[in-house]
């Protein structure tokens, strides 16, 4: 489980069209040290990132009007390098491997288990801090 | 419309169901957990992902280490031929169509340096007709009991099930017949 102490203070967007999803990042990770802002679309999360950089993006793949992919490509086209991690409902593997072709760092089919996600952001974080 | 359960793929051979891990998620976004049978893989298992698209390979190395299996990854033929001569892989997960080598080329020389590894083959962009070419080309590790298919597209969870029933006891890896 990732320690306090490790992951203070980072910054976190939750891009995702179901609020639940949101609102459970942002309670759980939210004692853990992150500062989570949550959105309900691409437009939303777009927006957003034009006034913040943001070091965690979680980003569900499929939602109604900019999909997941699109928002990914925008905000990478915007100089956002935000750790990413992408959300898919069905296990469909195809819109998955575009992201991770992008850049993204991992991947989970819902539902998700919080603390594998997290684990997950944990392990992406160091890995770019060695780099 | 997330969790939407579409059963687009097509797979070759019997399918289990979803292998997904059985504990009940600590915190979960929504309904819809796999009501499969639990099945856990073997400790230990070491698989070598073989892709030339980077994507796929990322992904599932990233889905099959979560599922507890050692993972290696290769870029094509050639360089999965070196990897196998170096570590025996209980599995090979493949794509077909790579640049550099055909799948089944590959296939054939990872078995000559270990004839007890098993073979899991992902191949897109084929027509229900054509798949019957693609069934004579591998005959020979058809019958041999240790090769199986996943047409794309297709799930995760199928690929997951597949692996786990393969290296449990090896006997849902066929093809249809």
């Amino acid at each position: 489980m990732s320690d306090p102490s490790n992951t203070a203070k980072h910054s976190m967007l939750v891009v995702d069209d179901e609020p639940e999803v949101g609102n459970l990042f942002k309670k759980v990770l939210s004692r853990n040290g992150y500062e989570v802002d949550t959105v309900l679309n691409g437009t939303s999360a777009i927006e957003l990132a034009q006034r913040k950089q943001f070091e965690v993006v979680i980003l569900d793949l499929k939602m109604p009007g900019m999909d997941g992919i699109e928002t990914y490509r925008r905000l990478k086209a915007m100089g956002q390098r935000a750790l990413t991690i992408v959300l898919t409902g069905n296990g469909g593997i195809d819109s998955a491997r575009d992201a991770m072709s992008l850049g993204a760092h991992d991947y989970f089919t819902k539902p998700f288990r919080v603390d594998e996600v997290q684990e997950s952001i944990r392990e992406g974080l160091a890995q770019a801090a060695r780099r | 419309m997330n969790n939407v359960s579409q059963h687009d793929a097509t797979s070759c051979g019997d399918t289990p169901p979803p292998g997904r891990k059985a504990e009940a998620p600590r915190s979960s976004v929504s309904a819809g957990a796999p009501d499969g049978a639990a099945v856990r893989p073997p400790g230990g298992k070491r698989i070598l992902i073989v892709d030339d698209e980077e994507g796929m390979r990322k992904l599932l190395q990233k889905i099959l280490r979560r599922e507890g299996y050692q993972v290696d990854v290769a870029e094509g033929g050639p360089s999965a031929i070196g990897l196998a001569k170096e570590q025996i892989y209980d599995l090979v997960l493949m794509d077909l169509k790579m640049p550099k080598m055909k799948g089944p080329d590959a296939i054939r020389q990872i078995s000559e340096h270990n004839p007890k590894t098993q073979f899991l083959v992902i191949t897109g962009h084929i027509v229900a007709h054509k798949r019957v070419d693609l069934r004579d080309e591998l005959d020979e590790l058809v019958l041999g009991g240790r090769f199986g298919c996943v047409f794309k597209p297709f799930r995760n969870e199928q690929v997951v099930s597949r692996i786990h029933a393969m290296l449990s006891d090896g006997s849902d890896g066929r093809t249809e017949q």
